[in-house]
């Protein structure tokens, strides 16, 4: 830590800067809160808006509302069963629980405490790590990120919930959609069916959209939202006691770790953080079956391990200009537009700007603890909403958000089409966690594979001879193997 | 110069008129509504980076507002397809470059530059031969002897069927050696696997490694282009390392759809002209280390077809297009 480093804090606390922290954090807050509206995509909106104002304060206020909208999903996720951002996904299965139960305040709590730890534990990283870290990802080659991606889709595989059965189905056609578009290697078409349309295959925010937001909205209409009275109910035991931080301190270390190095790892988020330190907390913990039922610990270990992606995924963005997530790509766009040359020069040439930031994210940090607490019954209203009111609000939202990406009207048609899908397999019981996973990293496991045999021609050794592949990989191995012998000894306990 | 002031004062007559008289007068001069610039890449990509800057260039030139629509998809084709099938009134006009041959030639896309009247020329992107900063490369000679004496083993990352992997096929063509390609993708994946020392060479634009060049990450081993680059003024060019061609690059072009009146194109092609020439956008466009080309008219024309045709050369010589 030089002393530029602390120099930088003061100017963040200005009035200004002050302002642009907590306009960021309720912005993402309730772009998190609002089911179908995403970090991501209210980021991507707010882009726009920024090319008018200075570069440090555009950064803070985009970088606040990346920090907002993580922690904001956590509401929906919790009182309606529905991810505010994707990184909530594992939060919605201990959550929506609790909350059904009636303990929603105990639940958001523990959420959003965990959310500050966090942030602020993956943040001494950012300020701490940063180079040694990009240093060391700077070793990885396709082979490793393929032995990453696919590690990833195995503690994924770990984790789903219910019918192995019905999660490979859901995986399987994730898969499928992400095949349709040019081929990465050869640039041919792939599965377009002659819509030139398709040559850019399925994009994100239309099926994330559909998939997520418009196959809840026709669940919503025709049966009628599972929960949204019971919000109202319950708001105590809000704060932690000493006990529950006692009883969680391993909990929040170590999901603030693996949130943090899963963002360092690039192209990996928020939703994978989470993911793996669910599945980590759930076989540390000593009542694993509590998980899925409505367990503090999964609360914690979710929403500790999306908010330490947050400043995690900021390190290799900042240090080497690679994105470590959706937004983190959304955020790189903003740094280029304004002109700021992401890489390790950045710290030598323009401490104050790089410095600054870092800051922020601390700052909005504690911003957004103090908003989500005193706020929540308002924030939380964004989920109780009637949904004969919410309902075409959200699917105009949905609209416009995904038009908005591309200018595409075709967009609208692949989002309404893959709602159906998600509607059709929410009411099969299909899980649409293992689908949005498996769509997202499919295209990385593919071009990675395929760079990593074109650099060998063609072999495929360098996976177990070089060191960080065959780690990754045996890591992915023992995942595997631990997943098919659980699953076998329930099934012989079920017996 | 002159067809603005002669157009300002048109419009100060007008507006004195107009004022004086009523009802106003129909009066149909173009351009009478926002112009819209069809960018068919993402934000914040060099494309839309250059039509913001010319957005915001453009607005004391043009009596009208301009509107910049990104339509990404299909490298470039889906934005492309619709500003050529767009009403040719000289509203619609389509920031393009080598990516509209490119297309069409790998069979994305099945119409091109005829479809088009070319307007402006504004900018070009040079690209640099990069090795890892610990190569065992230090020049291009040292490359060029080991791809000879072991074929097909010197390692290039790039993004194929790309201007990229064009410049690496124009670049083995003389010497006379084949690059093991690896497809990496876009200059963000492809940085840090060039840093990290991945594989063994790779083409970026100046203004992508700048940095990385200067803090020795990476070693450039020749800039593709006839002359020096103000930006990387100890780069030796290709040309000094021996091979005398005109090596691809990508220059910003702006094109509306054929049959558009010509005095619409000359009149925008009037506006770009001034709007380049401001200090703002020399300096923006050199903050981002692109060349300050423009060509407009004939020689613009001619450019588009010459680079079509070096492009298609290297497609059919090198079997690429399937």
């Amino acid at each position: 830590m030089t002393p530029e480093f602390f120099a930088a804090l003061g100017p963040i606390l200005a009035a200004e800067p002050l302002l642009y922290i907590v306009g960021g954090v309720i912005l993402g807050i309730v772009a998190g809160a609002t089911p179908g509206l995403t970090g991501a995509m209210g980021i991507a909106l707010m882009l726009p808006l920024t090319y008018y104002i200075d570069s440090k304060l555009a950064l803070i206020l985009l970088v606040s509302m990346y920090v907002g909208a993580i922690s904001g999903g956590l509401l929906p996720a919790t009182l309606l069963r529905i991810p505010g951002t994707p990184a909530s996904i594992m939060t919605t299965f201990d959550g929506y629980p609790m909350a059904r139960d009636g303990r929603p305040g105990r639940a958001l709590g523990i959420g959003i405490t965990a959310s500050f730890v966090g942030g602020v534990i993956s943040w001494l990283f950012l300020a701490g790590l940063s180079p040694p870290l990009a240093r060391f990802a700077l070793r990885f080659g396709p082979f490793e990120y393929f032995s990453m991606t696919l590690m990833a889709l195995m503690l994924i595989a770990a984790v789903t919930e219910g019918s192995l059965m019905r999660g490979i189905v859901s995986g399987f056609l994730g898969l499928v959609a992400a095949l349709p578009g040019l081929d990465p290697v050869s640039g041919e078409m792939r599965l377009t069916f002659g819509f030139h349309q398709l040559a850019g295959g399925f994009q994100p925010l239309p099926v994330l959209i559909g998939i997520f937001a418009v196959s809840q909205i026709l669940l919503m209409a025709g049966e009628g939202a599972p929960v949204t009275e019971r919000v109202t109910t319950g708001f105590s035991r809000m704060f932690m006691t000493l006990a529950d931080w006692r009883r969680q301190a391993v909990n929040l270390v170590r999901s603030s770790v693996v949130g943090t190095w899963i963002g360092i790892v690039p192209g990996i988020g928020a939703n994978i953080g989470s993911i793996v330190a669910y599945t980590l907390a759930k076989s540390a913990s000593r009542t694993p079956d509590r998980f899925g039922k409505g367990s503090e610990e999964g609360i914690v270990a979710s929403e500790t391990a999306n908010n330490a992606t947050v400043a995690g995924a900021l390190i290799p963005l900042i240090t080497m200009g690679v994105p470590g997530s959706v937004v983190d790509a959304i955020l790189l766009g903003a740094l280029v537009i304004h002109n700021i040359q992401p890489g390790p020069l950045l710290f030598r040439n323009e401490p104050d700007l790089v410095y600054g930031l870092i800051w922020a994210v601390l700052v909005a940090n504690v911003v957004m603890l103090a908003l989500m607490l005193a706020g929540i019954r308002i924030f939380g209203r964004l989920a109780t909403i009637p949904k004969a009111l919410l309902n075409p609000v959200l699917l105009v939202m949905c609209c416009v958000g995904t038009f908005a990406a591309a200018n595409r009207h075709f967009d609208l048609w692949i989002m309404l089409g893959f709602g159906l899908l998600g509607y059709v397999l929410q009411r099969c019981r299909v899980p649409l966690g293992p689908f949005v996973i498996a769509y997202i990293l499919a295209p990385l496991l593919e071009k990675n594979l395929r760079s990593g045999l074109m650099m060998s021609a063609g072999s495929y050794e360098p996976l177990i001879t070089r060191p960080i592949s065959a780690t990754f990989l045996a890591i992915a191995l023992v995942t595997l193997v631990y997943a098919v012998v659980s699953e076998v000894r329930a099934a012989r306990s079920g017996r | 110069m002159r067809t603005f002031r002669r157009f300002t004062s048109a419009l100060a007559i007008v507006v004195a008129a107009g004022a004086l008289a009523a009802p106003v007068p129909a009066f149909a001069e173009y351009p009478e509504k926002p112009i819209r610039f069809i960018v068919p890449y993402g934000a914040g990509g060099a494309s839309d980076i250059v039509a913001r800057i010319f957005q915001k260039a453009l607005e004391d030139v043009l009596p009208q507002p301009v509107v910049v629509i990104n339509k990404p998809g299909a490298g470039g084709s889906l934005g492309a397809r619709e500003a050529k099938d767009a009403e040719p009134d000289g509203y619609t006009v389509l920031s393009t470059h080598i990516g509209l041959h490119t297309n069409r030639l790998m069979g994305v896309a099945d119409f091109g530059y005829e479809d088009f009247e070319p307007v402006a020329e504004t900018g070009t992107i040079e690209l640099v031969l990069t090795a890892s900063g610990n190569s065992r490369f230090e020049n291009v000679d040292d490359l060029v002897a080991e791809a000879k004496a072991n074929p097909d083993t010197v390692t290039h990352a790039t993004n194929l069927t790309s201007v990229l992997h064009l410049a690496a096929l124009q670049f083995m063509n003389e010497p006379d050696f084949t690059f093991r390609f690896v497809q990496v993708g876009g200059g963000g994946p492809r940085k840090p696997h060039m840093v990290g020392g991945q594989s063994d060479t790779s083409f970026f634009s100046i203004g992508e490694v700048a940095q990385e060049i200067e803090n020795g990450d990476l070693r450039v081993l020749a800039l593709m282009s006839q002359n020096r680059s103000p930006f990387l003024p100890d780069a030796p060019t290709i040309k000094e390392a021996g091979y005398d061609y005109d090596p691809l690059g990508v220059s910003f072009w702006w094109m509306v759809p054929n049959g558009t009146p010509r005095d619409r194109i000359d009149f925008l092609a009037d506006s770009f002209e001034q709007a380049f020439a401001k200090p703002d956008v020399q300096k923006a466009l050199a903050d981002r280390a692109y060349a300050a080309t423009f060509v407009r008219g004939e020689p613009l024309a001619n450019r588009v077809r010459s680079e079509f045709e070096s492009v298609k050369e290297l497609v059919e010589r090198f079997d690429i297009s399937k």
